[in-house]
């Protein structure tokens, strides 16, 4: 405990209002604080504590090791400096503050080496002010704005950053002036020799005059972080802390349908409290804008806009949420204080759906996971998003009306189209191809989905999965007309009530199949094969194979949640497994066209698979493969997820053709794909682009399956 | 003797709504059809009703059912059921129609049976198909006796029209209850809709990416004139900025059903056929026999639509001249 060559204080008189100043803006910290965590309070339930452990060991990483903001190198080390440099000062701070008591930190305090590193980080912290000052101020990329409130909130910051690491600067230098170079530090020893002319009396009082300088700079600075982005410096460690650990490809699931008295979220407090964490966690960076496929093609949809206005929202009505009997509404301080455009939209009433986050903007995103996949701070906005398209649809009945056909069919005909689901299995007449229910042992079920069943260039699709699936003499089976739609776009539109109804029809179906993997002890009735449990073992696990990552999404990942547990491949993955055991073999380098691969979505960002695809194709193709720059989890949406697919487009640039003129630009003559919607979607793309003679849409399958069939390995492809 | 059907035909300024005349048309084949007109050109229209198969009007003339919202309307149709007994109250599918059938159905406990798509008797048992799921069909009947309410879907009849009959008209004279003037309409607005009106043509020629370029879009706009159409189009056009989104036929644009459709350079993708597939007659125009289009198409040619269009065109026209 080495006191302070100098008293900080000059003396009790200071030390006693320092003391006074400090519990002043403790409290204050407190009250501004303690608000947002009652208000977290407020909202509704939710369990974040699964994988304890890989939680701890992920929350050093992101925020100690400051992984996720790394990702982008430039501001990313410039962060990690400051981030480092401000926990770092803190220590400092508080050793100065122990200062005013004639005291010091055990093992910090007086320690030459710690002053060392403190100064040291105060240069690296300086050098990244630069950095974001020139970017904020010179570069101004445009996702630092936001519509929500001005640019100033970015400046005060750095000021006040800037504040601190000169204060403290200030404050060694004339430390070490007063005290002849006895109070060493490295920045003091530097510019300390420039105050020696001063005397000692001028140094020490300007030495003291700092010391306030820094100690109130900081406290201010606690006091304005609760309502500033720099809010997210207190509540990113817990936000990543509590992130989703959950399979990504799943959505919340709405319990209790028939019962509960609201369908989605039109109102802040309605989302659970990680939901609103996640506006405290922002840290507007907009780093989800510049990846959305909606903002880059100019749709009213900006993912930073979503979170921010949640987070407004919820301020709006802070007051309201926290009611009349809480410490904060007695102390008259329950409403939290708002910006100037937030003033506004308060005064009009202007509500959370439909006016601070406008239902365009709701409609536009593709649910490509883009946004959530950039995040450093693991923020969700999906379930955002499609939360409040459930108020929407469910309590609004406020959806594109394009959309209706799409809830009757699937309602009726259990396929989006008006065709009867009795002829679902019309693709396959003359394949040789079993139902279920003339093959019950089969092996693998290829599950067919909508678009592979009746639209016709995906029956292709489907037709070479077959052939595959026989060159590999794979005992397997289709469902036909037991197999209905799955229910993933209903509800990523929003219509949760028609997923559960599809899903519970589909769990029932292939439960019966004996393909339930996870025996529910619970009910009895679940993971058995009709009679398999009392005739003794089991049936080994069976597979279930689909062409569509939306089908395998929702029933890999969603399903679950009614109890439906299943063994899911996607065929790309299938195939290479196929390939590696040396079920189907493949002439090397049988197609040599120039080809580049776009991931889809639902496998890639929500599922990790993005290697088995391409090895699958090249081993096909030995000249590799052009990849589009963005690729694997920069993957660009092809614009039909989210039920966009069955939405117009009505605003900006189509994204469909944005991707497939990337994929033009790679000069690649085939864009593989892996997804009927993106098969759709960009063969659409391409003939909007009028570029039908230069680039072929082809499903991997479809690439594989000519291979087989093609007799003579040196055959090249004619286009 | 022949089973009576009453129709109530709803105006639309001052004209029986085409829905209204369809149903009248089926009603006069399936048995005796009384029409009732309600509204301030009751009278008026009631004198031609006879020409689309009613044999007895009943007509209203009182502006009380223009200004108020379907419940005056009820209560007169109420009011003429205590007295007659018909044996079906056929109605076209209408926002106001359908309102006055669920009201009618309730207070006078009839039975209603919606989205027909045929009916006919089977003695004095009525057998009404409904289409359920896709290309499925039921059929299905009053457990009753009594009048039952039918709501047909539009376009699914005819009109037909028979110049010179005319109907019995009895003009109604009956005070209309204070009570049932309770929703006054204050204002009309007519919703201005762009581009051709889809849903309410009987031909509809249309043109997808086959035609080549967006100036040959004119061949289709062509042929829809000279058979008095209207001009449609894919999504793959409309995306191309061809034509605007209003010409748009398919799953994400208007769903219609007239009674011919001319494909013209259409593969048939799924997102169109959803739109148009139950079209009466359906002829394709494609260079591609493998089209998907031939398979829903009564009526195929094979070859390409810009030699065709023309030549289709020019005999239209000639034989409309003779």
């Amino acid at each position: 405990m080495t006191p302070p060559v100098i008293s900080p204080t000059g003396g009790w008189v200071g030390s006693a209002i320092f003391v006074l100043v400090f519990i002043g803006a403790l409290i204050i910290f407190g009250i501004r604080a303690g608000r947002l965590v009652a208000l977290l309070a407020k909202a509704r339930p939710e369990d974040r504590t699964d994988h304890i452990d890989d939680r701890i060991g992920e929350f050093f990483l992101t925020v100690l090791g400051q992984q996720g903001v790394l990702r982008d190198p430039i501001p990313g080390l410039a962060h990690f400096f400051t981030f480092w440099g401000f926990v770092i000062i803190q220590f400092g701070l508080l050793n100065l503050m122990l200062g005013a008591f004639n005291a010091s930190l055990p093992v910090l305090g007086g320690n030459r080496a710690f002053s060392i590193v403190l100064d040291i980080f105060v240069i690296l912290v300086a050098v990244a002010l630069i950095v974001f000052a020139f970017r904020r101020a010179v570069v101004r990329p445009r996702q630092l704005s936001s519509f929500l409130h001005g640019p100033w909130d970015g400046f005060i910051i750095l000021g006040l950053i800037l504040l601190v690491i000169v204060t403290l600067s200030l404050l060694e230098g004339f430390e070490y002036a007063a005290s002849n170079g006895a109070a060493w530090t490295l920045i003091g020893s530097w510019i300390g020799p420039w105050f020696s002319g001063l005397g000692t009396r001028d140094t020490t009082i300007l030495y003291r005059f700092f010391w306030w300088a820094h100690v109130l700079t900081v406290l201010y600075f606690l006091t304005y972080l609760p309502r500033s982005k720099h809010l997210h410096l207190m509540a990113t460690p817990f936000n990543v802390f509590f992130r989703n650990y959950k399979a990504k490809g799943a959505l919340p699931l709405m319990e209790d349908l028939e019962e509960r008295e609201d369908y989605g979220v039109a109102k802040a407090e309605q989302f659970t409290w990680k939901q609103l964490l996640d506006g405290y966690a922002c840290t507007e960076c907009g780093r989800c804008n510049t990846v959305c496929p909606a903002t880059n093609t100019d749709k009213p949809l900006f993912p930073k806009e979503i979170v921010l206005g949640v987070k407004e929202a919820l301020f709006v009505r802070s007051a309201e949420i926290l009611g009349e009997n809480t410490l904060w509404a007695k102390l008259g301080v329950a409403g939290v204080p708002l910006d100037e455009t937030a003033k506004e939209k308060a005064a009009h009433h202007e509500p959370m759906v439909g006016g601070i986050i406008s239902n365009d903007a709701l409609w536009a995103c593709t649910t490509c996971r883009a946004c959530m996949e950039i995040c450093p701070v693991s923020i969700e906005h999906v379930p955002k998003i499609v939360d409040m398209r459930r108020h929407l649809v469910m309590e609004e009945s406020e959806f594109p009306t394009e959309v209706t056909p799409l809830f009757n069919n699937i309602e009726r005909n259990a396929n989006p189209w008006e065709i009867s689901n009795d002829k679902r299995a019309d693709w396959a007449e003359g394949l040789g191809v079993p139902l279920m229910a003339e093959n019950p042992a089969a092996e693998v079920l290829y599950w067919v989905g909508c678009m592979g069943s009746f639209d016709r260039r995906n029956q292709r699709v489907a037709t070479a999965v077959v052939k595959i699936l026989q060159a590999a003499h794979v005992n397997f089976a289709i469902l036909g007309p037991e197999e209905s739609c799955t229910g993933d776009p209903a509800r990523r539109i929003g219509n949760e009530y028609l997923w559960q109804m599809m899903a519970q029809q589909n769990i029932e179906t292939l439960n019966g199949y004996g393909f339930n993997t996870a025996v529910d002890s619970s009910n009895g009735q679940n993971g058995h094969a009709p009679g398999a449990s009392a005739e003794g073992p089991t049936l080994k696990p069976r597979t279930i194979i689909t062409a569509c990552p939306h089908c395998f999404n929702t029933i890999k990942n969603e399903y679950p949640q009614l109890g439906g547990n299943y063994e899911v491949m996607h065929h790309t993955v299938f195939i290479e497994q196929l390939l590696a055991d040396g079920k189907i073999k493949l002439p090397e380098g049988f197609d040599q066209r120039k080809l580049t691969y776009h991931d889809p979505c639902y496998i890639g960002r929500y599922n990790d698979i993005y290697e088995e695809p391409r090895r699958v194709l090249t081993v096909l193709n030995s000249n590799g493969i052009s990849e589009m720059a963005r690729n694997r989890n920069k993957s660009f949406c092809c614009g039909g997820g989210g039920g966009r697919a069955w939405m117009e487009e009505r605003t900006g640039k189509r994204i469909n053709q944005t991707r497939v003129n990337e994929a033009l630009s790679t000069g690649a003559e085939v864009l593989a794909a892996a997804c009927p919607f993106c098969i759709t979607m960009f063969d659409d793309g391409v003939k909007g682009v009028e570029a039908e003679e230069k680039l072929q849409v082809e499903d991997i399958s479809e690439i594989v399956a000519r291979a087989i069939e093609t007799p003579s390995p040196a055959t090249r492809l004619e286009a | 003797m022949p089973n009576t059907i009453w129709v109530l035909v709803e105006l639309e300024d001052g004209k029986p709504a085409r829905s209204s005349l369809e149903v009248l048309s089926k009603a006069a084949q399936l048995g005796r059809a009384e029409a009732i007109v309600l509204g301030s050109a009751a009278a008026e229209v009631a004198s031609t009703l006879g020409e689309y198969g009613a044999e007895k009007v009943y007509a209203h003339a009182d502006a009380a059912y223009d200004d108020y919202l379907t419940l005056p309307a009820v209560d007169t149709v109420s009011q003429l059921l205590q007295q007659h007994q018909p044996a079906l109250l056929l109605l076209a599918t209408t926002y106001d129609l359908r309102d006055i059938a669920a009201r009618l159905d309730v207070r006078n406990n009839m039975g209603l049976i919606t989205d027909a798509t045929d009916l006919q008797f089977d003695g004095d048992t009525l057998l009404v198909t409904v289409p359920w799921g896709g290309e499925n069909v039921v059929t299905a009947t009053f457990p009753k006796s009594g009048t039952g309410i039918v709501l047909a879907r539009p376009k699914a009849f005819s009109v037909e029209r028979h110049e010179g009959k005319t109907a019995e008209v009895e003009m109604l004279n009956i005070p209309l209850n204070a009570e049932s003037q309770k929703i006054k309409i204050l204002e009309r607005i007519e919703v201005q809709s762009e581009g051709p009106a889809l849903e309410d043509a009987t031909v509809i020629v249309s043109g997808g990416r086959g035609l080549g370029k967006p100036e040959n879009f004119r061949l289709v706009e062509e042929l829809a004139t000279a058979l008095g159409g209207a001009a449609g189009a894919t999504r793959a056009i409309v995306d191309a900025g061809w034509v605007p989104y209003s010409y748009q036929v398919g799953q994400t644009g208007k769903t219609v059903k007239p009674t011919l459709y001319v494909a013209c350079g259409i593969s048939g993708a799924i997102q169109h056929l959803a739109g148009m597939k139950g079209s009466k007659y359906i002829v394709a125009i494609n260079r591609d026999e493998h089209a998907p289009i031939f398979s829903v198409a009564d009526f195929g040619v094979i070859g390409d639509v810009l030699t065709i269009l023309p030549q289709l065109t020019a005999e239209v026209k000639k034989r409309k001249a003779q």
